[in-house]
């Protein structure tokens, strides 16, 4: 039983199980390596590629049918190892190729490792993985680092929400490709020797600590997996009361806010209380009135829009938002809350009436009436 | 015993060698011959080239077509394929044909002299 993962080579998907993703991952990036000094690296890489993804789909592999690491090693075999490619070239690429250590540090420099989050490798959002992956660990370990983190006055958990709104995932090949990537190391050399020696670390520590590891490292997996299940579920929990109660908000408010209005238009004196009466009256005697009233309507509506929107972006899991939407909801928004401000100080009932009921201390209309100095009050203009 | 078959080794190791060196001389006149017959995939190039056995790894011709492009002799246009990811077609531009022009010359002369020399050694064993 193998782990599989899908990647697109030439743009044709192919399923490959993991040994032989980095097999052929680190067999490509060398391929480039090997080419940095050659100013078309880049399309030369690219026609290897694409000639690897035609001799899978020769060899019936897609989607469906896993490429293995047999026959990566078949397709290499057949491509020629980096430096079996590179030296037949030699003889036409001469001057490329004897002066390569410097030009390769430059390239080097455009394969630098990346921060990503890991999207294959997700227990809540990937964060605990890229990091792994950035370093070269065990992504446990960096999951162990973080839970027990959160016990120090929950360093963890804030760390872990600020990185998973800061670091974008990995999501095309070039990105996974970085975050996989190469570090930056002064000389190749050094670099295959340390690769090599570490090789060799690597398996006897494996052979020697395997099976411990193994079993703890297994539970552990078995443990994150189980309470990124739980964390997930209760974020999902979460999002789905608050949208909710964004998507209510909206459209309790804005019902309530369009039969108040009707009420107020329609003028039915019966659902009026007597007090609101007279304000309603000297508010609809000019036209201007319905205009106003209108104007912040709209501009209360459209909040309440947005919640709504926002509120089924996050039930539904996708983003609602459109730009279209968002540029006419505020353009919208933006003219009803000027002519809501120039009706407010041009038109002048509303804010006569609305001083005097303040002033008699009856009930509060307008908080944002604006006073202008200078101007007479209201006895003078009765 | 040990030294007599290290000296084997050097020597199987040096014949590949020069092999190599002459498939190597070889390989660009022969890609360029290859296209200029008629447009071609790198797929069919190869084909050829592994028929003719002067090709040992295939993932050499994509730096040679690569560099032959930006000298301007061949030209590649994008294929769509049934099954798999599109592919160049290759063919030879007008200036590659001068250049072709001159290398067949060029390896006429070679090939006279070689056959030449091939002969004169012959006779002489």
């Amino acid at each position: 039983m193998k782990k599989v993962t899908s990647i697109t080579l030439g743009g044709v998907v192919f399923a490959i199980e993991d040994d032989a993703y980095e097999k052929l991952s680190e067999y490509l990036s060398t391929i480039e390596r090997t080419f940095s000094g050659n100013t078309d690296y880049h399309e030369i890489a690219l026609d290897i590629e694409n000639a690897i993804a035609e001799k899978f789909t020769q060899a019936g592999k897609s989607e469906k049918h896993a490429v293995s690491v047999q026959d990566v090693e078949h397709v290499i075999g057949e491509m020629g190892t980096a430096e079996a490619v590179a030296s037949e070239d030699m003889a036409s690429h001469t001057k490329h190729t004897e002066e390569p250590s410097k030009e390769k540090g430059g390239a080097g420099a455009t394969r630098e490792r990346r921060f990503y989050r890991d999207t294959e490798d997700v227990i809540i959002a990937g964060v605990a993985s890229g990091i792994a992956r950035y370093f070269d660990v065990d992504p446990v370990i960096v999951r162990v680092l973080f839970v027990i983190s959160i016990f120090f006055n929950g360093f963890g958990f804030f760390a872990y929400i600020i990185l998973w709104l800061i670091v974008p995932p990995a999501v095309t090949t070039a990105e996974k490709y970085a975050m996989r990537g190469e570090r930056v190391t002064i000389e190749e050399i050094t670099e295959q020797v340390k690769k090599n020696i570490q090789k060799i670390d690597e398996k006897k520590i494996g052979e020697a600590t395997r099976g411990v590891w193994t079993n703890i490292r297994g539970f552990l997996q078995n443990i994150f997996t189980f309470l990124g299940r739980f964390v997930r579920f209760f974020f999902k929990i979460i999002t789905m009361i608050i949208g909710l109660g964004l998507l209510l908000l909206g459209a309790f408010g804005i019902a309530g806010l369009v039969s108040a209005a009707s009420v107020l238009w329609l003028g039915e004196s019966a659902w009026i209380r007597p007090e609101f009466q007279e304000v309603v009256n000297v508010l609809f005697a000019n036209p201007a009135g319905y205009l106003f009233t209108s104007a912040v309507l709209i501009t209360v509506i459209i909040p309440l829009l947005v919640s709504i929107i926002l509120g089924s972006s996050l039930i539904s899991g996708k983003n609602l938002f459109t730009l279209t939407k968002g540029i006419i909801l505020g353009v919208v928004w933006i003219a009803a809350v000027t002519l809501a401000i120039t009706l407010g100080i041009v038109y002048q009932p509303i804010r006569i009436e609305t001083d005097r009921f303040l002033a008699d201390g009856i009930f509060y209309v307008e908080q944002s009436t604006i006073h202008i100095q200078g101007l007479p009050r209201t006895e003078a203009l009765h | 015993m040990d030294e007599k078959s290290t000296e084997k080794k050097i020597e199987t190791y040096n014949i590949e060698n020069s092999k190599s060196q002459l498939r190597k001389g070889f390989l660009e006149f022969s890609v360029l011959l290859i296209i200029g017959t008629q447009p071609t995939y790198a797929v069919d190039i190869l084909k050829q080239l592994k028929e003719a056995n002067l090709l040992v790894v295939e993932g050499t011709l994509y730096p040679l077509l690569s560099r032959l492009k930006s000298q301007g002799i061949v030209s590649y246009s994008w294929e769509e394929s049934k099954n798999g990811p599109p592919r160049k077609m290759y063919s030879i531009t007008k200036d590659g044909k001068t250049f072709l022009a001159v290398l067949e010359e060029y390896w006429k002369s070679l090939d006279s002299i070689i056959t030449i020399f091939i002969k004169q050694y012959e006779k002489s064993n």
